[in-house]
Order: structure tokens, then C-alpha cells, then sequence
């Protein structure tokens, strides 16, 4: 599936798990080949809207459309062919524990294959996709890890087995939820680094919520700012406050005071 | 660990139980054991048991010394001049039958490990997703527990009667009821087994085939592996006993030396049975503990 | 061959590998197909003309009596009126007696399966087996103690393998021959073959509950059996229950055979209806087994959720 573009447009979208509301009439705009940080508290709906873009979660009011078409009129085939097009890193990264590093890596691929050439992929690569999963390994830094057992990894390399099964996917949208969150603080910054600058080689949009303002002010130029469910801010990040942050992060309890 | 608990899919967790977990409050433990304790009270009304009973008459103690008296001395040579299937010697016709255990066992396995894996397939919510396969579980699981309820001799009685004698019945009647409890546990174990990457791969576009392919499956397969090493020596005591229908395994030779009275040659087989089922224990637990550790 | 070729070869070589499982796996498909091939298997029988004649025969045998008969009635509801009825006069004659024998039989045995098993679990866990159980330091004991214990745990450890190695049915022949027929040698060989299992996986259950409980009860200068009552048998009691009960559905499902030895339940009622040839009569016990192993497994589910939710 070519995509036109690698935008998304979100429309006065609500989504609600039960009685409470994890987001509430989210507008957002997102253009083709721009990245974007979403940052707020914890519970602020930012993984809730990660999810919305790649349609794991359907809003209960309001639109989503990737890349021009409006994801609850796609039929389940095209909503495949879509979604092998986004990349996303989950916060807890969801892979296989007891399978290999390349395994892993190869497995981003499955939306684009049938399952004849994806068992063939498992049980014997052929030598092109081997160095394709080398390359990119390389690139985030774990070439050497290709053969080893996912469980026997350390966090840090383990969320970058993730960033590469995204990667993998030669996809035209990049998610990350939380990408740096069980990361140290310098490993973290190489981590966005690497993000940021191979979304901005290959054209990619990236959307990437972040605990941290800092980190998100220093490595994108938007920002987006959700507190309880809804847009506190989205502007360009050199313009947002340091106000602003402290807003966004203030306890309930502080502020009623 | 081993396999005798029935596992539940995924090694520790196997029960479900919180690691930690206590019973709430002993009320519950006391209620089950009061209960088990009632029905141990009917059971044995019911079959008129007497302790007294559990004495061998002056026979039997007799027969009980000259048999345990044998442990020490296995036969090395046939006692009589029953020679069985015709081998030159009693060693040489205990492999014999070794060898013939083991055949109906592994052959018996491998039936059972395909109609398992085909009907655990149908019986898993995992795969059979949607509207319409959904339906499909609860008739595959069904018929996974008609299979299951009849036990491998009961399947003997029933083919033998059909088909007489012949080698295949033996393996069909093992096959059977195995492949439905492999397929109960296969069901549990790719059930049980985390969904969180099949996820991950579903919103990489993966198909719901594919999600099951490399998202689950890969995550039940070591549990399942080990169960099946496991359900191997099952296979193995299974098609020793079926030796008491006519098939010419261990269990045969033991019935018929025992008949016999050449009770040092009934302990040379039951020393190979041992030798054999505990051979397997230890492979099938030590490949346990590769696979799941 | 460049560079990035010739490190994926090298990488791939010095792959981390499981060479046991791995050898086990082959191991056991050679094994499978050595079996297939050495059997001697000549299933072109089963497909002899004569062969499914018989079968087929053998099929219509399994239907109650009066329907086997030329007059029997052809409309479905008169047909499954008379097998209803048939089914409730052999209910009443035979089948409930069967089936509470051989429910009674795996309950008695698998009580005592418990019991054994319970009492022989301690000896068997190497927590419990040493000179000072529960606490890592402490004085040394004497070397001779110390191999005392070792052998007392070798011992019942050894001994649980072998109750449980030989299969229920070898033992109940045996001890059949040894006690002469009552309902005895089917329980003992139902308990002694659980006892080993129960036993073993009990021992399992005391070496991994949580040793600071005991290990503080051993700190207060508590002998072996407080410690025991106060801490093992709460701690260890719902996975004991759990295997009791996983252990209980195997029972009821051997107990229905282990009659074929000639001693009464389900089984013995299944073989003296073949030896006479009255296939009805087979099938219906065969049906009374399923119905009581399809009950076990319920209440044994029933009672595990109990258990694991309380």
C-alpha cells in the first residue's frame, strides 16, 4: 500500500473506558513528515491518543484519519495494509521473550507478507533480509545482540529491539509511547536522537509522548501538552512556557489550594 | 519441576496460584477438607472396607515372601519352558519387549501429537477469533473431553472387539484419549500464554493467523514441547499395560511370568519397565528445566 | 563476500544454542520413526473388506438389544424412547452400583494418596531434611548427622520415584495376586502410584514456600513439628489442594479400569459384558465411565477455582 502522505487529523474525538473519559474532544492535527512530542502527567490520555492513531482504540465520538482516510470507514483488510505502514513502539515494547533478537526484528514485516513468505522469513531468511535486520540493528546500536535471545537482553536493548521492528516495517508513521521510560537519563537522549534523526532521514512522521518536558523541548520542535484527557497546549516548543509546564504537571490537590 | 501436576500452561504459574497466596482464611481449606472427609466416610460404607481385609491369608503370605524374595534375584534365564515370542534368551526377549513398548509408545504419540495440535488448534480462543470461529471452540473442546473420558484400555476393549488383534489397535487405543488431553492442555497452554506481542504484531498489520504464528505460538511452544516429553512416558507405562490385552509389550510377559510363578523373571521385567520409565523421567524433566527456565 | 556478510556468518556461527533440546527433539522424531518403520503395524487390515464388515457390524452390536432386532420400530422418537428406558432399567440394575464403587474407590484412594504423600513430602524436601531446617546458619552439625539427613532425603525421594514409576494397573495385578480379590488392591495401587506423584510435588510445595515464617518459628527454639502445624501445613495447603484434586481426575479415570482385573466397578462390568458378548451392555458402562470421568473433571475444576480464589 503507497500512502499519499503520512498525516493525521484527529477530530473532536472522546474516548471513555467506562464511565471515565481518557480523552475529551481531542483535536489534533499532525502533517506529513513532522514530529511531534506529547507530554503531560501520567493518566493524561497520551498513550489513549497513540493508540487512536494506529486505531487499536476506536473513539467513541469524534473522526481519526491517517493518511486521508478516515479510519472507521476503512474495511479490516485496508486497516491491515494501513497499520503495516505505522510503526509502533509500545511502552511495555511487546515482544517475544524466548525468540532471537532477528526474529523479533523480522516480525514487524508480517502486514506485508503472506503467511507462506512470512514462515519462510521465520525459518529461513534469505541472506537480503539478514543484512536489511543487520543494518538496522547497527543503527540502533545492537548489531552484535542479532542472535540472542530477547529475554537475556537489558532493558535499554530491548527497547531498541522494539524501535527496530517499527523500523522494520519501512514504515511512513513512527509511534513511541514512552520510548526512553525504563532508560537512563544519557541513553535516553541518544535514544530520542536516534528517533528524531531517522524520522527526519526518511521523511517519517513521528508522534512520541514523553514523561519528561525537558527531554521533549530539547529533541522536537512541537509540542503538545494533555492534562486530564484533554489539549492544554500545542504549539511550536521554543514558545511554551516554563508556566505553562508547571500547569501541565501541578498536582490536582496543589491546585485546588 | 515436572509434569505429574496436570500444568497448567506457563511452569510456576502453572496453577494460577499468586506465588504467595494463602488460603483468605482456613475456612475455605476447612470446608474442602471437612468435605473430603465426608466422602471418604460414604466411600468407605459403601464398599464395606475392613482393614482386616488388608491382610493376605496364610496363601498369600507365602506368595508375597517367595515374590519380594525374587527382587534380589532377577532371572537371567527363562525359568521354564515358556519361551514367549520365541527369543534365545530372557535378556534378549526383555529388550525385546522394551523395544516393543516403546514402539507402540512413540508411535501412539506421534498420532495423538497430531490430532492434539489440530484439535488444541480449533479448541483455542487464540486463534479461533471472531465471530464466527469462536464458535468452533466449544464442540472441538468437546470433543477433546469424549476422547479424554475414555481411558486407553477402555479404547482397547472397544477396538479389539471391532477389529481383533492387530498391532494398530493397540496404537489407535493410545492414541486416542492422548490426543484429546493434549489437546486440552495445548488449549490452555497457547490460551495462557501472554497475548501482549501478538498485539504488537496485529497493529503491525499482521493477520489474525499471523498474530497466532509468531505472537503465541512461539511463547506456548516450550511449555508444550516439555508436556509432550512428558506425556511420552505416560505413553510408555500406557502401552506397557496394554502388554495384559495381548499385545506383546513388557506388560504381557510380566502377566504371564507372574502366572507362571517365575517370579525372578517377572522382576527382570519389571527392572527393565523401571529402567525404561525412569530413562524417559529423567530425559523429559531434564528438558524441562532447558525449556522453561 | 563483504564485510557485513562475513559478520552475519559469524554471528550466526557463535549464535547462543540449546544443543539438549535441540538433540532431544531430533532424538524423539528418530525414535518416532524408527518406531513406525520397525513396528509391524500392516494397517492395509484395517481396510480389508471382511475387516469393515465386521466393524460395521460391531457398530450396530453397540445399539440396546430389542432395537438390534428386524421388528424394531424405525421412527427415530419410538427408538430413543426404548433406548431411554433400556438405559434406566440397566441404570438401576447395575449402573449406579458400578459407578458409586468406582467413584468410592478413587476417593478412598486418593485420600490415602494424600495422606502418604503429605506425611512423606517432608522427608523428601531438602528444606525439611537437613539437621537445621529453615535456617542457613547456625553451629555446624557433626558430619555423620549430616549424611543421616542426606540419605533420609536420597531415600524418600528415591522411594517416591518408584511408586510412581510402575503403572497403576502392574501394581493392582500384583497386589491383587498377593491380597486376593477385594476392592483393597485397586485402592493401594491408585494410592501407592499418587503417592509417589502427590509426594514428590508436595516436596516441591515445602521447598518453595516462603522460609522466613519457619526460619522465625526455628529462632524461638521450635522443634520440627510446630514448625510444621504453625507454618508448612497453612502455607503449603492450597497448591497441596490444587495437585490433590488434578490428582483425583486421573484417579477416577483409572479407577474405571482397573475393575478389568476382576474386581467390582466400571471396568469389571466392561470386560464380563464383552466376554459375553453383550456389546450393549459394554457400551453402556463404557457411557457410565465417560458420564462419572466428565463429572470428576468438573468438580475437581469447580473446586481448584475454590480454592485458587479463597
Amino acid at each position: 500500500m503507497t500512502l499519499s502522505h503520512g498525516g493525521f487529523e484527529l477530530q473532536n474525538a472522546t474516548v471513555l473506558y467506562g464511565a471515565v473519559a481518557a480523552l475529551q474532544d481531542v483535536s489534533l492535527s499532525v502533517a506529513s513528515g513532522e514530529s511531534v512530542a506529547l507530554v503531560g502527567p501520567s493518566g493524561a490520555g497520551k498513550t489513549s491518543l497513540l493508540r487512536l492513531l494506529n486505531g487499536a482504540v476506536v473513539p467513541q465520538l469524534g473522526t481519526v484519519e491517517v493518511a486521508g482516510a478516515s479510519l472507521a470507514e476503512l474495511s479490516s483488510g485496508d486497516l491491515r495494509r494501513l497499520r503495516s505502514r505505522i510503526g509502533m513502539v509500545p511502552q511495555d515494547l511487546r515482544l517475544v521473550p524466548n525468540l532471537r533478537v532477528s526474529q523479533n526484528v523480522m516480525s514487524g514485516r508480517l502486514g506485508q507478507l503472506s503467511l507462506w513468505q512470512s514462515a519462510r522469513l521465520f525459518l529461513k531468511p534469505a541472506a537480503a533480509e539478514l543484512e536489511d535486520v543487520h543494518q538496522l540493528l547497527e543503527r540502533v546500536g545492537i548489531a552484535d545482540q542479532m542472535y540472542q535471545r530477547v529475554d537475556r537482553l537489558s532493558g535499554g536493548q530491548a527497547q531498541r529491539v522494539a524501535i527496530a521492528r517499527a523500523l522494520h516495517q519501512s514504515p511512513r508513521m513512527l509511534l513511541a509511547d514512552e520510548p526512553v521510560a525504563s532508560v537512563d537519563p544519557t541513553r535516553a537522549a541518544a535514544l530520542l536522537e536516534l528517533l528524531t534523526s531517522v524520522c527526519a532521514e526518511e521523511g517519517l512522521t513521528l508522534v512520541v509522548s514523553l514523561h519528561s518536558p525537558e527531554l521533549a523541548r530539547r529533541h522536537f520542535s512541537r509540542l503538545v501538552g494533555l492534562r486530564g484527557g484533554r489539549i492544554a497546549f500545542d504549539s511550536a516548543s521554543r514558545d511554551v512556557t516554563d508556566q505553562q509546564l508547571t500547569d501541565l504537571y501541578e498536582l490536582e490537590a496543589d491546585r485546588e489550594l | 519441576m515436572s509434569f505429574e501436576r496436570r500444568p497448567g500452561p506457563g511452569a510456576g504459574s502453572a496453577s494460577g496460584l499468586k506465588p504467595g497466596s494463602r488460603l483468605g482464611s482456613l475456612g475455605t481449606a476447612g470446608v474442602v477438607l471437612g468435605a473430603l472427609l465426608l466422602a471418604g466416610i460414604w466411600a468407605a460404607w459403601h464398599l464395606r472396607l475392613e482393614p482386616g481385609q488388608l491382610l493376605p491369608g496364610r496363601g498369600g503370605w507365602q506368595l508375597a515372601a517367595d515374590f519380594f524374595g525374587s527382587a534380589l534375584r532377577p532371572a537371567w534365564q527363562f525359568e521354564g519352558s515358556f519361551q514367549g515370542s520365541g527369543s534365545s534368551s530372557l535378556p534378549a526377549q526383555a529388550l525385546r519387549a522394551a523395544g516393543t513398548t516403546v514402539i507402540f509408545a512413540a508411535t501412539s504419540l506421534s498420532l495423538a501429537l497430531i490430532g492434539g495440535l489440530l484439535l488444541g488448534f480449533l479448541s483455542s480462543f487464540s486463534l479461533m477469533r471472531g465471530r464466527f470461529l469462536r464458535l468452533v471452540v466449544a464442540p472441538a473442546r468437546l470433543l477433546a473431553n469424549l476422547l479424554r473420558s475414555v481411558h486407553e484400555l477402555i479404547w482397547a476393549v472397544l477396538l479389539l472387539a471391532a477389529f481383533g488383534l492387530g498391532h494398530l489397535v493397540a496404537v489407535i487405543a493410545i492414541a486416542l484419549p492422548y490426543a484429546g488431553t493434549l489437546a486440552k492442555i495445548f488449549a490452555d497452554m497457547m490460551d495462557e500464554a501472554p497475548d501482549d506481542a501478538a498485539d504488537a504484531l496485529e497493529m503491525a498489520g499482521a493477520s489474525p493467523v499471523q498474530r497466532f504464528v509468531f505472537g503465541i505460538l512461539p511463547r506456548a511452544l516450550p511449555d508444550m514441547t516439555a508436556y509432550t516429553f512428558y506425556r511420552f512416558e505416560c505413553a510408555l507405562r500406557s502401552s506397557a499395560v496394554l502388554g495384559f490385552f495381548g499385545f506383546p509389550t513388557l506388560g504381557y510377559y510380566i502377566a504371564a511370568s507372574f502366572e507362571n510363578l517365575y517370579y525372578g523373571e517377572v522382576w527382570t521385567y519389571l527392572y527393565v519397565l523401571l529402567a525404561l520409565i525412569l530413562a524417559v523421567d529423567w530425559w523429559s524433566g531434564r528438558l524441562r528445566q532447558e525449556l522453561v527456565s | 563476500m563483504s564485510t557485513r556478510t562475513a559478520r552475519l556468518a559469524q554471528l550466526h556461527r557463535e549464535r547462543p544454542r540449546r544443543p539438549f533440546v535441540t538433540r532431544s527433539v531430533v532424538a524423539l522424531l528418530a525414535i518416532v520413526v524408527f518406531s513406525w518403520v520397525a513396528g509391524d503395524f500392516a494397517p492395509e487390515r484395517f481396510f480389508s473388506e471382511r475387516q469393515q464388515g465386521n466393524a460395521a457390524r460391531f457398530l450396530t452390536e453397540l445399539q440396546p438389544w430389542s432395537l438390534q432386532q428386524p421388528d424394531a420400530p424405525q421412527d427415530f422418537l419410538t427408538r430413543a424412547q426404548m433406548a431411554s428406558q433400556w438405559f434406566g432399567r440397566m441404570w438401576q440394575e447395575a449402573g449406579a452400583e458400578a459407578v458409586a464403587s468406582t467413584l468410592a474407590i478413587s476417593l478412598v484412594a486418593i485420600l490415602l494418596a494424600g495422606l502418604w504423600g503429605s506425611l512423606l513430602s517432608l522427608p523428601a524436601a531438602r528444606s525439611f531434611a537437613t539437621s537445621e531446617p529453615f535456617m542457613s546458619s547456625g553451629r555446624p552439625a557433626p558430619r555423620s548427622v549430616c549424611w543421616l539427613w542426606r540419605s533420609v532425603y536420597l531415600g524418600t525421594r528415591g522411594f517416591l520415584t518408584l511408586l510412581r514409576a510402575l503403572p497403576e494397573y502392574i501394581w493392582a495385578f500384583l497386589l491383587l495376586a498377593l491380597l486376593g480379590p477385594s476392592v483393597w488392591p485397586m485402592i493401594l495401587a491408585l494410592a501407592l502410584h499418587n503417592t509417589g506423584i502427590l509426594g514428590k510435588l508436595t516436596a516441591e510445595v515445602v521447598e518453595n514456600v516462603d522460609t522466613r515464617a519457619p526460619a522465625a518459628l526455628r529462632g524461638l527454639g521450635a522443634g520440627r513439628l510446630p514448625i510444621v502445624v504453625a507454618a508448612l501445613v497453612p502455607m503449603s495447603l492450597p497448591r497441596f489442594l490444587l495437585y490433590f484434586f488434578y490428582r483425583w481426575e486421573t484417579c477416577v479415570r483409572e479407577s474405571t479400569v482397573l475393575g478389568m482385573l476382576g474386581m467390582a466397578s466400571l471396568g469389571f462390568r466392561i470386560v464380563e459384558a464383552r466376554a459375553g458378548n453383550a456389546y450393549d451392555e459394554m457400551m453402556f458402562f463404557v457411557i457410565c465411565g465417560m458420564l462419572l470421568v466428565l463429572l470428576g473433571d468438573l468438580m475437581s475444576a469447580l473446586v481448584r477455582h475454590f480454592v485458587r480464589r479463597a
